[in-house]
């Protein structure tokens, strides 16, 4: 899978390089708006990472000459901005998503996956995992073949860490995950944790291993 | 608008202030001069008589230097009246003196005043004391006709003041008053610079430019801030979204002790205050630049309701009834996602400071809706619970701007929240 980041942060395209890499990504860099176009004209990207200020242009024209080469590369929009005008000139020029800095790198890598996901065309939507099927179209879940019944939130947390399999995620970021950023999630530790528990029960019933593993309170991990 | 009329009514306090002033000194003046008047009019009137009565003697003496004795008297009978002609023994010759004398009029059938000059003059050897006399103008009349000028006079004054003062008021004063009504509608979030009209007083004009220059200045420096604020928001997006990579690449290096993983937790807990402080503020920021201009039909019912199923979680947990009591649905037109945030915080809080086994009420129907709940602490301070960063807890989970947000919205619909408390309870009314 390639990634192309067009980021003139360096520190933070340095990070999400390290992050993506881990998960079997391969990663290009591009630091303007010049150098992404050439890369762009030149590759196909299974996704884009598009940072919006660049330091010689705005990067929405990188979006429209994709669009004019009829590109169909996955873009994701990583903003400072959260303005809904931008959000919406982006998603109207053709982007898959938008995510506003700073963002978890765990978020961002569900996000790219749920992109390319949605973009292949062998209609393959189905994640596996050991005795694990996740059909992220019907949105269900089946262990040895059969369906457990798991809440939406409790698909979502599913989802996410596996989509994150084998890293660290943070309870802050698996809060915002499950509530949204805008809503003031008091009490998210306790409520991540009985949605977990809940989870967990619910799959070890049906015989699947615990894959979910608790890191020293930090955050959780989905082991496989 | 009634602020507006009271501002007025004091203003015309200050001109009638100010008549007033002039009204006690016309009057204080007249009364002065109703005496001053008086004895000068009367010294006038008594001076000019006995000039006259003087000329008279003089007249009558040269006649009676003509008449011989036997024809004095007739002569003085005939010819005038006011006059008497008296032998005196003494040939002790006084000089000419005047005096005043009050006696019964025959024909007026009142008492008058007479003015009467007494001289002693020597005809044929023979001393004679003559006596004029001249009916006066009575005092009392003076008097009466004085006051009547000085009170017509006062009439005029007063009567002369007040109009001018009316049309002061109306006319002279009005570009004042325009000034005043600007100030008073000029809001510095709105960004508008006052313009006044050319005035023809040059004080008036002097305020304006005075006011316009504060007004501008203010403004400049409103923006500035405001500017800093976003601006500052904006810049530290990047450097947070930097920190929170690092941290999540963190997170994922091993070995990694119990320690360390607590270390970075501490370090991941204070970044996301500090991430949700920032978008805050940005939220805070974009409400005062009127970037939700947006605006569509909002049920607030079952809004409300989703975020009442959201809360329940954290309501559960400290065993917090909500109890859900809103008759008929709300309908306004708002931005939604504002509207949401504002109910979001308002239960959200509802919720915090609710003590435990406690419960959360939320009433109202058609415009009206309360948020009320058993209070963990007493009466809050209404005067700065609106306000930034007024933090009334010590919980580290929240970071004092959820209320000042839901006012901004509030007011940015031109809503209004009330703070009140009763029974130990908090209430939060809202009206649309």
């Amino acid at each position: 899978m390639k990634i192309l980041i067009i980021e003139d942060e360096e520190e933070l395209s340095k990070s999400i390089v390290s992050y993506l890499k881990a998960a079997n990504y391969s990663c290009e860099l591009a630091g303007d708006v010049r150098t992404a176009i050439d890369k762009t004209e030149s590759y196909d990207y299974d996704c884009i990472l598009l940072d919006i200020s660049l330091p010689d242009g705005n990067g929405l024209t990188v979006l429209k000459e994709l669009k004019a080469n009829k590109k169909s590369d996955g873009v994701i929009i990583i903003s400072a901005k959260n303005s809904i005008d931008d959000r919406i000139a982006g998603l109207n020029l053709g982007a898959d998503d938008y995510l506003t800095k700073p963002f978890h790198l765990s978020e961002l890598s569900a996000r790219i996956a749920a992109v390319i996901r949605r973009r292949r065309f062998d209609g393959n939507n189905i994640l596996l995992l050991n005795e694990i099927v996740i059909d992220t179209v019907a949105k269900t879940v089946l262990i040895n073949h059969t369906p457990i019944d798991v809440t939406r939130k409790e698909y979502d947390l599913l989802l996410y860490l596996a989509t994150n399999k084998n890293r660290v995620i943070s309870k802050n970021a698996i809060a915002e995950h499950l509530s949204g950023s805008e809503t003031d999630a008091f009490d998210s530790f306790d409520f991540i944790y009985a949605h977990i528990k809940n989870l967990k029960k619910k799959m070890v019933k049906e015989g699947c291993t615990d894959y979910i593993k608790s890191i020293y309170g930090m955050g959780y991990k989905f082991e496989i | 608008m009634g602020w507006v009329i009271n501002l007025k009514f004091n203003a015309m306090k200050l001109l009638n202030k100010s008549i007033g002033l002039y009204i006690l000194y016309a009057s204080v003046l007249l009364l002065i001069a109703m005496p001053v008047l008086y004895f000068s009019i009367h010294h006038r009137v008594v001076h000019e008589m006995d000039e006259s009565l003087l000329e008279q003697k003089e007249k009558i003496i040269n006649k009676l230097r003509q008449t011989d004795e036997a024809n004095l008297l007739p002569w003085l009978q005939n010819s005038v009246s006011d006059v008497a002609l008296t032998i005196v023994v003494n040939d002790f010759k006084k000089p000419d003196h005047f005096y005043t004398i009050i006696s019964f009029d025959k024909i007026s059938k009142e008492k008058s005043p007479y003015r009467i000059a007494e001289s002693n003059i020597i005809l044929n050897g023979k001393t004679y004391l003559l006596q004029i006399k001249s009916s006066m103008l009575d005092s009392q009349d003076l008097i009466e006709s004085i006051v009547t000028i000085v009170i017509v006079l006062l009439f005029l004054i007063i009567a002369g003041l007040l109009l001018i003062n009316q049309l002061l008021s109306i006319k002279l004063w009005k570009p004042f008053y325009n000034t005043i009504q600007k100030l008073h509608d000029f809001k510095i979030d709105k960004s508008e610079t006052l313009h006044f009209e050319h005035s023809k007083i040059k004080e008036f004009n002097e305020l304006n430019n005075a006011i316009t220059a504060l007004t501008s200045r203010n403004l400049e420096v409103y923006l500035s801030q405001k500017e800093f604020t976003e601006n500052a928001s904006h810049e530290m997006q990047t450097p947070l979204a930097v920190l929170q990579g690092k941290l999540d690449l963190l997170m994922q290096t091993n070995p990694l002790t119990l320690e360390q993983s607590e270390l970075i937790s501490d370090l991941a807990n204070v970044n996301q205050r500090m991430n949700r402080m920032n978008k805050t503020l940005l939220l805070l920021t974009k409400i005062e630049n009127n970037q939700f201009t947006e605006t569509e039909n909002v049920s607030v019912k079952p809004v409300l309701r989703k975020l009442v199923e959201q809360y329940q979680f954290q309501a559960n947990k400290k065993n917090i009834l909500i109890q859900f009591d809103v008759t008929h649905d709300i309908e306004i037109t708002a931005n939604k996602i504002l509207i949401e945030i504002m109910l979001g915080n308002l239960l959200s809080n509802a919720i915090k400071h609710t003590i435990e086994n406690g419960h959360v009420l939320i009433n109202g129907n058609f415009n009206k809706l309360n948020f009320i709940n058993t209070a963990n602490t007493g009466a809050l301070n209404s005067d700065k619970i609106f306000e930034r960063f007024q933090k009334q807890t010590a919980d580290s989970n929240s970071i004092g701007l959820g209320l000042q947000i839901a006012k901004k919205i509030v007011s940015h619909f031109h809503y209004t929240i009330n703070y009140s408390f009763q029974n130990q309870q908090h209430i939060f009314s809202l009206s649309f």
